[in-house]
């Protein structure tokens, strides 16, 4: 076939060497085409000889090269423009095709590639820079929260620079640190989120609270010492064209091993030939939190603590006569600052894209700021018709002081109210002045102000490329990116009086990657067939690497390098690398623009696999039908298009599996320990060889369909995923040696439907209402665990529960049945409808198994979620309002548990909920008596009173965390561009986020994750800082 | 079309060498078992492991606060009643700890002749201590959870035998307890089999005296005759041990030699008394020292400190009273300022070494093994001696004629047994296996053994079975 295309070649070209005279011989064309509206290329247009079935399609820079005769006309059709025919006189054509307002012209982004849309036979959603600009989010994983169908992104909460949890598509795997999507900007898969890589310890400002006679809060949630940063946030929203999140198999397994819970692809602006402007935006606004707890002041403080302890019969006397609002000490309302600055141009061989940012924002915690700088540039470089070189280039750098904005914000919930900010000489205040309890060593003002808790990330990204167009349907292309990002952590307490505090940890990171990419495309269009194919390798190389030095014992404060802190050591120094060595391939074919097909396959050899099962192949298939092409259906006029789609195929996940796979590892101890003599070297793990991968298969069924002269779109999916041999570590027999280690614990699945509405409700010359709507409904199910479940060890951080044939991410909770009018004392159910007063989880040292008296109470993740758009325009003004919304997600509110917990020696500051404690025989009520059968001993256990009352596993602090949230209101006003004399454009707006939030949670904010980014553990508010409100008004002006 | 396919090949040869990629800071099992280095290395875990077991949590003093020797808190109180429950997690501890060290030898075991560069000739003398460190734990792991172990009762549930190491676990692939008669079985074979190759002398003293020799192989071999009541087998196995004195072990004549004074946790000398010990005053960098988890708890008499009526019943003028008994702490802990605690682990920070097998043990397992096979011999009445003198060495030694009949020479050897070797975690075991009361007098028989861990009961769905005192 290839021979035959070749040799036709060969005699075209000979003959049009020999007849070049006569005007009926056929030439060589070599043609552009542009749009007539603003003369951009238009890339993927067909070209055909009139009457003739030979025809080629334009490339991306909407070139093409055709033979044809002087007396033959070309016809052009492109989606998105009118159809254009025109004579072919001379060989150098430039073709303006004019723009035909009812459909989209629209060219994807895909994996290694790109794809008219109208070919896509994947799932694949798509966000533009303009719909991007609409949110003033730091990272713009934030700022596509409801934006796409079957994307559920949960914020974590209010810290700049905090991490998301992503899931696209369900749950991929039962490793809570799993279920990150890969993220791919400009073609270079760089470093995402997820804990491992992310997490920054630091020395937080409290010190571990202590048990007051072994009292303690059963199964109680402890603060995490490490800040999960978000590492989407060190590129500039404002810098991206568009993103595209590819969901089912066709669209993802192109990428493999990473590609089971889904990829986002980045794509950065580019210049563009012949669209010159140069755009500046300056933002400013406020920052608040979207609310506040009402807590006990200081009389209130003294009442309830006194009343405690007398009934407890214990002669303590709370009197402090000060009245503090720690929260209003820490907090303040912050003003947000943001310029961005881009150039856009291009000629004929170079166009490029240069753009610079600042950005600031300051969290709503006093000191606790955040600062972005940023800058790009993205170049192309076109000699000839058969030569594109490029390059981008980003760098950033961030300054982050707020890594330990949560703790402090904790800390000031927490410290007793009738304690003073200062004591009488002045100095900060740590202790805990007459109150006989609480803790000796707490300041949130001082540690706020004193304390340093910085992060600086340095980050650059870049890639060069070059492509060969040695033939007008053929491309060669090599890539080459490098990502580094380098984390500069400092942190510092200052001594206190206690004597604790004065020392610091310095910690530098740096991960660094190398990608190439070499591929082969094809785009090809000879009678009916349209072929577009990709094969190519790729190779991937990481180093990731940490330094870590902490001392303490300062001469003073001031002094802050670790080299002067009289004790040093080093708290880690590791260098690890992994490479992944790929092969894949992609064929589209359409016929007759009605029939579409495709294949792909990747082949990934990972180091992290073990040697014998180092290579694993993910093939995925799929067939799409445009039924509106179709005579029953070509002549309808309100169908503009109609597709049918569907796919299949297998995608891996190998965040579970440690740098260097599954083999037995050695380390010398860490003490340098040795034994007789002889250095010690401890097993890091066993030999764990039959461990297998974990494979996704997914299928989708889709439908794409435009309505009424390209008002209505409308997309609709179907999708089925199920996830085989899911590695978790978990229980073995003890007699093996070992307590837990990673098994392939079992299978699960999601499955959903997806609908993404867009219209054109009202499209006047004046006026216009366009709005968008998507909704998801994921449903997951576990089908198979190894083990019968309750809960598994890595899923006890987050209590959540496991069993075949139930969700995951359930929560498994006790049944709190309320307090009893008459006596005041908790009452709880054991599932057999007896209810008591004895707590069932302070049993167990005496029933067979605690747990038979839990029950699940559903997930964490919600059934439904979505969002809203909608956009008003009027004459010159632009109204957008965003709304997002989650239906049926739990959450535990540990932040209420916490406010409530009063026993521990702590004498932590309470809600004023606190104050509806029972008090007399028939008083109903939900706060227990303040010493009830709940706090206390366990029958047959050898430790403390424990607090079952505030406890996590408790159904008493389970909610409905659903939500309908106002994320963005934007009013923007358009200044003509005809009563502008220097401009290009002027545009003048006010916008706000979260300004309301409908809800039944009874928290701040329904919209948290105390476990960061991850989904699995989602449903935990503790006291975890809510998320902003921002009022800003701003100003965008092209030149 | 054939040139890119060479291509691609040259590149997947090429990358996958890019592939293979070492850790920085790890290694593994071939690397470390190619070596004698890296396997001597990879043993000093297993022998660090061991340690860890044998003195974690209550493994070291089960054997001496259950009985009248110790008074303890009353956190001990479930452990001393047989009140403890499957789900307790100290017990679990207990377990798992132990099997992880039987897990790092079976490691050793397999990995030395898959993987070792060298010789065969110095590899068996490395797998023969793997072998006794197997011996060792599954010795201890009865004491505490064999189903009348001590009582003879040969059938009675054992332990899961695991002799070949964790290779990744498929659900389901539980084995169950064997007998009693099994793992005592398999204890005798793992010894008889490395005495062979075990050296009598290591590298240097100190390992020999905290490594695995032939000495000590058969000094294990004699005290787990003892407990299974096999006392010709026990007498003879000590006896093998005996004809070392003096050449390479000795009573060490002063008792603070044995058991120094170590008020700063320095380095202390194994005397040749010891067989094995673990060396804890001599395992320290410049981080961390190594703690035996024994010294807090003694030292400051808040966990346990020596029933009175035990100091009471020693022979008066005898040593061990007087040199290794003291009052230790007087600053903390005001309650128990006038109890004495034992001068044995005397570093509060627990710097001190740990005995495991002494002489003084081995002279008195023959004397008791040779009376009750030989009865009233020339034989058994001079160990005995030999260890009585030294703490009383103005007494009048013992002679034959002092005893009426066997039974009575066993019992004065069983008395002296409990003088020398209390704390050192042996006189609960010597308790059960001669049928004698605990410290609290009425425990049923059954709940002499600590239950087994719940877990391995559900994980095995049943196949792992309860002991008999804690079925419901």
């Amino acid at each position: 076939m290839r021979n035959t295309l070749v040799l036709a070649l060969l005699f075209l070209g000979g003959s049009q060497a020999l007849h070049a005279q006569r005007d009926t011989t056929m030439r060589k064309i070599d043609g552009t085409v542009k749009s007539a509206k603003d003369g951009t290329v238009v890339p993927f247009t067909t070209v055909k000889i009139k009457g003739a079935s030979r025809g080629t399609i334009t490339d991306e820079n909407g070139k093409f090269q055709i033979l044809a005769k002087p007396s033959d006309t070309l016809v052009l059709s492109a989606v998105g423009f009118h159809k254009l025919e025109s004579a072919c006189k001379t060989s150098l054509l430039t073709l303006a095709l004019p723009v035909d307002q009812r459909t989209f012209n629209e060219v994807m982004i895909i994996g290694y590639g790109n794809e008219r849309k109208r070919n896509i036979t994947g799932s694949i959603a798509s966000i533009d820079a303009k719909e991007l600009s609409k949110s003033p989010a730091l990272s713009f994983d934030n700022a596509i929260i409801g934006k796409a169908a079957g994307v559920n992104i949960i914020s974590s909460s209010g810290v700049p620079g905090s991490a998301t949890a992503i899931t696209i598509r369900g749950l991929s795997t039962l490793n809570p640190d799993g279920n990150q999507p890969l993220i791919v900007i400009d073609g270079i898969p760089v470093y995402g989120s997820g804990k491992d890589l992310n997490n920054r310890n630091f020395n937080n400002s409290t010190t571990p609270s202590v048990g007051f006679n072994g009292t303690s809060v059963a199964d109680n949630y402890t603060p995490p010492q490490d800040f999960e940063n978000n590492p989407l946030s060190a590129l500039n929203p404002a810098d991206i064209e568009s993103i595209e999140i590819l969901k089912d198999a066709y669209a993802t397994a192109i990428y493999g091993s990473r590609a089971s819970a889904g990829v986002i692809l980045v794509t950065t602006k580019r210049g563009k030939k012949g669209a010159e402007s140069f755009n500046v935006r300056m933002i400013t606004g406020t920052v608040q939190p979207i609310g506040k707890y009402k807590l006990l002041n200081g009389p209130q403080y003294n009442e309830v603590y006194n009343k405690y302890y007398k009934e407890l019969g214990q002669n303590y006397t709370f009197s402090g006569q000060d009245n503090t609002d720690w929260v209003d000490e820490i907090t303040r309302t912050a003003i947000s600052q943001q310029a961005d600055a881009s150039l856009s141009a291009g000629g004929e061989k170079a166009q490029y894209y240069v753009s610079g940012s600042y950005t600031s924002q300051p969290s709503y915690v006093i000191n606790n700021d955040y600062k972005r700088y940023s800058g790009r540039v993205n170049l192309n470089y076109r000699p000839s018709q058969v030569f594109l070189a490029g390059i981008s280039m980003s760098m950033s750098y961030v300054d982050n002081s707020s890594m330990n904005a949560m703790q402090i914000y904790r800390a000031a919930l927490q410290k007793a109210p009738n304690l003073p900010v200062f004591n009488a000489d002045g100095s900060y205040n740590y202790g805990r002045g007459t109150n006989p309890f609480g803790s000796m060593d707490v300041n949130p003002v001082a540690d706020a102000r004193l304390n340093t808790n910085r992060l600086r990330t340095s980050e650059g990204l870049g890639n060069i490329f070059l492509e060969l167009k040695p033939l007008q349907w053929l491309t060669l292309r090599s890539e080459f990116g490098t990502q580094l990002s380098n984390g500069d952590a400092y942190t510092r307490r200052v001594k206190r009086p206690s004597g604790y505090g004065d020392d610091a940890v310095s910690s530098i990171s740096q991960n660094r990657k190398i990608v190439t990419n070499n591929t082969i495309s094809v785009l090809k269009t000879t009678g009916d067939h349209y072929i577009n194919a990709v094969a190519g390798q790729s190779f991937e190389h990481s180093t990731e690497s940490i330094l870590s030095l902490g001392g303490y014992g300062f001469f003073n404060d001031a002094i802050k390098s670790i080299a002067a802190a009289n004790n040093k050591y080093v708290k880690a120094a590791l260098t690890q690398r992994w490479a992944l060595s790929s092969f894949f391939g992609r064929l589209n074919y359409e016929y007759r623009n009605k029939y579409l097909a495709g294949v792909t396959y990747r082949l990934d050899g990972s180091s992290r696999f073990s040697r014998n099962r180092r290579y694993v192949g993910f093939p995925s298939f799929s067939a799409g039908w445009r039924l509106s092409e179709e005579p029953f259906l070509k002549e309808k006029k309100w169908l503009d298009d109609l597709k049918l789609r569907g796919s299949i195929g297998f995608t891996g996940n190998n965040n579970s599996t440690s740098y260097y796979g599954s083999q037995g590892q050695y380390q010398l101890n860490d003490d340098n320990l040795s034994y007789a003599g002889t250095p010690i070297l401890e097993i890091l793990q066993p030999d764990n060889p039959n461990l297998k991968w974990e494979r996704t298969r997914s299928i989708d069924v889709g439908l794409d369909a435009t309505l009424l002269n390209s008002r209505i779109n409308i997309t609709l999916d179907y999708y089925h995923r199920r996830i085989k041999d899911m590695i978790l570590s978990s229980a073995i027999p003890l007699y093996q040696g070992w307590v837990s280690q990673p098994q392939n614990i079992g299978d699960m699945m999601n499955a959903g439907l997806e609908l993404t509405v867009r219209a054109e409700i009202i499209r006047r010359k004046d006026l216009a209402w366009s709005t968008n709507f998507n909704i998801s409904r994921n449903t997951n199910k576990i089908l198979r665990l190894n083990f019968s479940g309750k809960e598994v060890g890595l899923a006890n951080d987050a209590w959540k529960y496991m069993k075949a044939g139930e969700p995951a991410a359930q929560f498994y909770l006790y049944d709190w049945r309320g307090v009893d009018p008459m006596s005041g004392n908790p009452q709880w159910s054991d599932n057999k409808g007896n209810v008591s007063f004895t707590p069932p989880a302070s049993l167990f040292a005496v029933v067979e198994d605690v747990n038979d008296f839990r029950r699940s109470y559903g997930s964490s993740l919600p059934d439904f979620y979505g969002g809203m758009g909608h956009t008003l325009n009027w004459r010159n003004w632009e109204l957008d309002a965003f709304f997002s919304f989650s239906v049926g997600n739990k959450m535990i509110n540990g932040s209420r548990a916490t406010l409530l917990t009063y026993v521990t020696e702590d004498a932590f500051n309470l809600s004023t909920e606190i104050l509806n404690y029972w008090l007399v025989p028939g008083h109903e009520t939900d706060i227990p008596k303040l010493v009830n059968n709940s706090v206390t001993t366990s029958p047959g256990s050898a430790s403390g009173l424990r607090d079952y009352t505030t406890s996590r596993t408790n159904s008493r602090f389970l909610e409905d965390a659903s939500y309908l949230r106002l994320r963005t209101l934007r009013l923007a006003y358009t200044i003509r561009p005809e009563k502008l004399k220097f401009l290009r454009s002027l545009q003048l707006f006010a916008a706000g986020t979260n300004l309301f939030t409908l809800t039944g949670y009874s928290g701040l904010d329904p919209e948290v994750n105390a476990f960061g980014s991850s989904a699995l553990q989602s449903g935990y508010d503790e006291l975890t800082m809510p998320q902003t409100k921002t009022y800003q008004f701003g100003i965008n002006v092209g030149l | 079309m054939r040139k890119l396919f060479f291509i691609s090949v040259i590149c997947f040869i090429g990358c996958n060498r890019q592939l293979d990629l070492a850790p920085e800071n790890t290694l593994t099992d071939r690397e470390v078992f190619k070596t004698e280095a890296g396997t001597e290395q990879a043993l000093a875990e297993v022998y660090f492991n061991l340690l860890d077991a044998v003195t974690s949590n209550i493994a070291y003093v089960y054997g001496d606060f259950t009985t009248d020797n110790l008074r303890h808190s009353t956190y001990y109180d479930i452990y001393a009643n047989g009140q403890s429950t499957p789900d307790d997690a100290v017990i679990a501890d207990l377990w798992t700890v132990y099997f992880k060290s039987i897990n790092l030898a079976n490691n050793a075991i397999a990995n030395i002749p898959a993987y070792a560069a060298y010789p065969k000739e110095v590899q068996d003398p490395l797998v023969a201590e793997a072998r006794f460190i197997r011996a060792y734990a599954y010795l201890d792991l009865l004491k505490f959870f064999g189903d009348g172990a001590l009582s003879g009762q040969m059938e009675g549930r054992g332990l899961p035998l695991q002799l070949t190491p964790f290779k990744g676990y498929n659900t389901g692939e539980v084995i169950a307890r064997s007998t009693n008669a099994a793992v005592y079985a398999q204890i005798i074979k793992d010894l008889e089999e490395s005495i062979p190759f075990l050296k009598d002398n290591q590298s240097s003293d100190l390992r020999t005296r905290s490594r695995a020799t032939k000495g000590g192989a058969r000094a294990l071999l004699a005290r787990t005759y003892l407990y299974m009541g096999r006392m010709e087998e026990a007498a003879a196995a000590a006896r093998e041990v005996l004809t070392k004195v003096p050449a390479i072990y000795e009573l060490t004549s002063s008792l603070t030699s044995l058991f120094p004074a170590n008020p700063n946790g320095t380095a202390q000398t194994l005397t040749k008394e010891y067989l094995l010990a673990f060396p804890v005053s001599h395992m320290t960098s410049s981080s961390t020292s190594m703690n035996n988890n024994l010294g807090n708890g003694y030292y400051f008499k808040r966990s346990f400190w020596i029933n009175s009526g035990f100091t009471q019943s020693f022979e008066a003028g005898d040593k061990r009273v007087s040199e290794l008994m003291f009052k230790g702490d007087q600053v903390y802990n005001p309650d128990h300022f006038n109890e004495l605690t034992t001068f044995k682990f005397n570093n509060s920070n627990g710097r001190d070494n740990v005995p495991v097998i002494r002489l003084a043990e081995v002279m008195l397992t023959a004397a008791e093994a040779i009376a009750e096979t030989e009865g009233v011999t020339q034989d058994a009445v001079k160990w005995l001696n030999d260890v009585r003198s030294r703490s009383l060495p103005d007494a009048t030694p013992y002679t034959v004629a002092d005893f009426a009949d066997a039974q009575a020479l066993v019992n004065t050897i069983l008395q002296q047994r409990r003088w020398e070797l209390a704390f050192e975690g042996h006189y609960r075991y010597d308790l059960i296996r001669t049928g004698r009361p605990l410290q609290t007098p009425d425990l049923e028989e059954k709940r002499k053994v600590l239950p087994v861990p719940q877990s391995e009961i559900d994980i095995s769905n049943g196949l792992i079975q309860q002991n008999t005192g804690y079925q419901n």
